[in-house]
Formats: structure tokens, C-alpha cells, sequence
């Protein structure tokens, strides 16, 4: 069972880390961003407060109604993430020798090797439940380390559960054609619109988690800034925070066109043309926002406000090509630049931002367009 | 008669190691069969030819430096890759358009090659639903799209069925005839109607010419 459990974790567990670990790394700084800054900060009045800072962020990130409700919402999408995943890499062809040779081990042995690969994926939501343990001996309230354990329990079981079916009970080759692909077939896809083609298809997810972020902070807007002193500052800080939750998108661009389009770097285009596509995709992507802006201000802030959220995508695009595929250095230069586009943008120097971003995503791309050391990580 | 590929001082490296390290050569028009181990740097030596992947050192082909004159040097030369990983979801007829744009190419050329590799059938549904030789076949045919001079085929042989090798054949000894360069790297002999013009060796990263009595 062992032997099982580590192949099920190097295969299934550590390539579902390397794909989806720019979305759990902005999750868990989106969340505990909150948790330690907002929440915490907030309300540590008393003086001697610092003596119990640590014990004060441990009460703060568990007691939050909001916290919890965010960890288990993220959770559950986490889980349907995780098993679309392993149901997806099961059509791979690389993966059809699971199909006959896991399938001749007892299904007891497949279930619990399948739990521990699902224990494994589930490792960042441990690391909430060892918080919530640490918070339930501390002060004797044991209904949250309760409720976490039986989500941890119920989800790891169902997504063992549906493992063993996928590979022991169902019958493979009778999948049904994508609607979406079968309409758009006989469409021309010019290259800017391949990329939303495969944000629709296969990335429906983070896609609706960012336009969500979005709705949210046009809400914020609508409901407690709707009379603030400075409504330009306000846009433009909306709309840095509107590029910092699509970076995730703009990562995920990058990352297709390095698997799957990596051959245009072999075409006979300008870096003009193709960062006009790399543009075009982004103003297309962005479109709900520029609706949002003209809906909640006057036309001129509107417009300032939509050309940093579009210059910033556009950098946050380019970028990719600094951090060479890595999640983590790509969030590290997201954050880097948040932090400059919001003084920018409380400074009022939106269009010194703008022209910026636009300036250095362009000069990026130049420069490292041509430039890669591998090809298409398969 | 087409120039030749000209290489000098190119040096390839995967982190510390260095996979190609060659002084000088020249590829001259005609076919060049690039025989090597596994690993021995064959598909990163043609990526580079292609434009894919950064290395120190110089490519030029009659003047046109690939890095300096970036566009006139990918008017030059197509690529098929040894296993294409094309989007899945677009369909054989989206990439043909695609690289027919792109290439400014005649549309009448594309139609004549999927009428020899009998591609009608399958272009217009999506990738995905391709088996490995019908993606093979759609690499090749996306390489002829146009008119390069200078074409580079990884392992072109592999997946194919006994009639397609023998219609790639034919296209290559059609490029050949017109003076054009073919850069071919295979770990089986090509089929014999084929006109191998040089055969060279990649062997500890640099690469020489192999003599055949």
C-alpha cells in the first residue's frame, strides 16, 4: 500500500503542486494577508498588547467568522480542483498503465493509498487544522478543530472514493465532446483569442474566483466609498488591486503560450505584433472591469482607472518572463509592484503609472521574448 | 543555390552543464542527417536553429544573423518538432491559418500537402481528439507551410505510417531538387528513395562530419 501511496503522491499529488501552486501561493497570501493584517492589526488596542501578539494572531485568525468562511469555501474549491485534476490526467495517455496495473491490487489497498495521495494534496489545509488544534487546547473550545477534522476526514474519503471508481468502474472512451469546442470549431481563432479560448475551457475556476474579487470591490464601492473625498485615488487603488488578483490570470497566460504556443517564437512576427496580441487578449479579458469603471465613475477617472488595471495586466503578463515559470518569484514581483502602484496611485500619478507599466512590460518583452533556455515544459 | 547555415561558436548549457559546444560548421544545401545518442543535444541543436531556445555564439545563413535580424531569419527556416504539444483544443485547420498568415503563404501549396498526407478528414476537429501520427503529420505539414528554404525536422520517421514516409519523401527530394537545405535528425536511416547529402555526428556536445565509404 506504501509503495502505491508514494508513486500516487510523485505523480498525481507533486505534478497537482506544480500546477496549481500559483493559486494556492495567492490564496493562502490573500488570506493570511488578511487574517495577520487586517484582522489582527485592527484590534490590538492595549498597550501590553505586544506581549500576546502571537497569541492574539492565533485567537484573531480562528475567531473570524469571514476567516473561516473564506478557508472553507477556498477548501472546497481546493478538493473539486484536486479530483478534476487526477480525472483529467486520467484521459492522459502517459497514465493508461494505471489501468492495468493498480486496478489488480485489493480495493482496500487502493483506497487507502489513494487517501494518503489526497492527505498529501490536502497538505496547506493540515496546516489550518494544526492551528486550529493549538487554538482548542489553549482555550478549551474544541467545535472549530472538530469541524475541520471531519472536513478534512469527509473530503479525503470522497476523493479517495471517487479515484478507485474512476480507475476500477468507469468506462473509459465514452466522453462526450465539449460543447464549447464543438461551437467555436469552425470559428477563426486569431492568436489573441486562442488564449481566452483556453481560459474558458480549462481555467473556469480561477477565472471566476478573479472576476469575483473584482465584483466584490465594485460592491465595496457602491456600498461604503461611494462619497469619498478623493474618488480618483480611490478608482486607481481599486484598480491595482483588480491587477494583483488578474496577475493570477496573467500568469496562466504565460504559462500556455510557453507549453503550447511556444512554436509562434518560431514564426516570422514582430515583437510589435505579438505583444499587440499579448494586449488585445488582456483589453478583451478586461472588459467587464471598463463596464464596471464607467458604471461607478465619472468617464475621465473611469478610463484612468481602466488603463492601470489594463497596463498593469499587460506588465503582470510580462513579468512571467523574470520569474521563468516560477510561482513564487512571480508573485514576488506582483506584490513588489503593488506596493508602488498603490503610493502611485494615493500620490495621484496615475499617468506616470500608466506610461510606466506600459514602458516596461514593452521593454520586458523585447527583451526576453527571444529569449528562453527550455521549450515547451511538457 | 540556397547559402549555407553557418554556425560559430555555439555553446548550449542546462543549468551546469553544457550540452553543445561547437567551434565551427557549415551546413550546406541539400539534406544533412544528424545521427547521436540519446541526450547528445540533436533536438536542442535544431531549436536553436529555429529560433527556439537562447545560446551563446553566432547562426547566420548568407548574412541573416538569427538573433540580430530576428524576422528575416524565421522568413528562412521552419520547424517540426520530434513531439509537437500544440494547444489541444484548436483544431489542425487553426494552426494551418494560423501559420498561413503568419507566413504569408499560398494556400494552394498547404492544400496539395494535405491532399498527399490525406489530412481532409481530420483538420477540422480539435487536436485532442489526434492520434500521435496525425499530430506527427500535422507538425510536418505546419514545416512546409510556405516557402522556407531551410527546414529543420526532428525526428520526422517516428509514428508515421509506411505511406506518409513515403509522400514525406517525395517532399523532401522536391526541397532538395530546388536547392533548398533539409536539417534531419533521426535515429533510424532514412528510407532509401531519399538523397542524403552529408551525415554528421553529435558526439560530447560538438558535432562532426561522418565520412561513408
Amino acid at each position: 500500500m506504501m509503495v502505491l501511496a508514494k508513486l500516487l503522491i510523485k505523480v498525481f499529488g507533486n505534478s497537482f503542486y506544480r500546477e496549481n501552486s500559483s493559486f494556492l501561493l495567492y490564496s493562502v497570501i490573500f488570506l493570511f494577508g488578511y487574517g495577520l493584517f487586517i484582522k489582527t492589526a485592527g484590534h490590538i488596542y492595549d498597550a501590553d498588547a505586544h506581549r500576546y501578539l502571537g497569541f492574539s494572531l492565533l485567537l484573531a485568525f480562528i475567531q473570524a467568522p469571514v476567516f473561516s468562511l473564506a478557508i472553507y469555501a477556498i477548501w472546497v474549491a481546493y478538493a473539486l480542483k484536486s479530483w478534476a485534476f487526477v480525472w483529467k490526467e486520467s484521459l492522459d495517455e502517459r497514465q493508461l498503465f494505471w489501468r492495468y496495473s493498480m486496478t489488480a491490487l485489493p480495493g482496500g489497498t487502493q483506497f487507502m493509498a489513494w487517501c494518503l495521495c489526497q492527505l498529501y494534496v490536502f497538505a496547506p489545509m493540515l496546516f489550518y487544522w494544526l492551528l486550529t488544534l493549538c487554538y482548542a487546547f489553549v482555550i478549551g473550545e474544541f467545535t472549530t478543530v472538530g469541524m475541520a477534522t471531519v472536513g478534512i476526514i469527509g473530503l479525503t474519503v470522497c476523493g479517495a472514493a471517487l479515484h478507485v471508481y474512476r480507475f476500477n468502474g468507469y468506462r473509459f472512451g465514452r466522453q462526450g465532446r465539449n460543447a464549447l469546442v464543438a461551437w467555436t470549431r469552425p470559428w477563426k481563432k486569431p492568436l489573441p483569442l486562442i488564449y481566452l479560448l483556453d481560459l474558458a475551457l480549462n481555467r473556469k475556476a480561477g477565472f471566476l474566483l478573479v472576476k469575483g474579487v473584482s465584483a466584490l470591490l465594485f460592491a465595496i464601492q457602491a456600498l461604503y466609498l461611494a462619497d469619498a473625498d478623493r474618488p480618483e485615488s480611490v478608482a486607481c487603488c481599486m484598480a491595482a488591486t483588480m491587477v494583483l488578483a488578474h496577475a493570477f490570470l496573467a500568469f496562466q497566460d504565460y504559462r500556455f503560450f510557453d507549453r503550447h504556443l511556444y512554436f509562434v517564437r518560431q514564426l516570422p512576427w514582430s515583437n510589435w505584433t505579438v505583444f499587440g496580441s499579448f494586449s488585445l487578449s488582456a483589453f478583451l479579458l478586461l472588459i467587464p472591469e471598463l463596464a464596471g469603471f464607467l458604471l461607478f465613475f465619472y468617464p475621465a477617472i473611469a478610463m484612468t482607472a481602466f488603463m492601470i488595471l489594463f497596463s498593469g495586466v499587460v506588465l503582470a503578463r510580462t513579468t512571467g518572463y523574470l520569474a521563468l515559470g516560477s510561482p513564487l518569484a512571480f508573485i514576488r514581483h506582483c506584490f513588489a509592484w503593488y506596493a508602488v502602484a498603490v503610493v502611485a496611485a494615493l500620490y495621484e500619478w496615475p499617468v506616470p503609472l500608466i506610461l510606466a507599466q506600459l514602458t516596461i512590460a514593452f521593454v520586458l518583452h523585447n527583451r526576453y521574448y527571444r529569449r528562453n533556455e527550455t521549450v515547451g515544459i511538457k | 543555390m540556397r547559402d549555407n547555415i553557418i554556425i560559430r561558436g555555439l555553446k548550449k548549457r542546462y543549468g551546469f552543464k553544457t550540452v553543445l559546444h561547437i567551434q565551427e560548421y557549415r551546413f550546406e544545401p541539400g539534406l544533412t542527417w544528424i545521427v547521436g545518442k540519446n541526450g547528445s543535444g540533436k533536438s536542442t541543436l535544431l531549436k536553436i536553429l529555429a529560433g527556439l531556445l537562447d545560446f551563446e555564439g553566432q547562426v547566420n545563413i548568407g548574412g541573416v544573423d538569427l538573433r540580430k535580424q530576428a524576422l528575416a531569419y524565421r522568413r528562412l527556416v521552419s520547424f517540426s518538432e520530434s513531439e509537437a504539444n500544440l494547444p489541444p483544443f484548436l483544431t489542425g485547420n487553426d494552426l494551418i491559418r494560423l501559420f498561413e498568415v503568419s507566413r504569408k503563404a499560398d494556400m494552394q501549396r498547404s492544400e496539395r500537402f494535405i491532399d498527399d498526407f490525406g489530412m481532409h478528414d481530420f483538420l477540422a476537429y480539435p487536436i485532442q481528439e489526434y492520434s500521435a501520427g496525425m499530430v506527427k503529420k500535422l507538425s510536418l505539414l505546419l514545416a512546409f507551410i510556405g516557402s522556407p528554404g531551410y527546414f529543420l525536422l526532428d525526428e520526422p520517421f517516428i509514428t508515421l505510417d509506411s505511406q506518409a514516409i513515403a509522400r514525406l519523401g517525395d517532399w523532401l527530394n522536391a526541397e532538395i531538387d530546388r536547392g533548398n537545405t533539409v536539417l534531419l535528425t533521426s535515429h533510424q536511416e532514412p528510407p532509401g528513395q531519399i538523397a542524403i547529402g552529408q551525415r554528421c555526428r553529435i558526439e560530447n556536445g560538438a558535432l562532426g562530419q561522418i565520412t561513408v565509404p
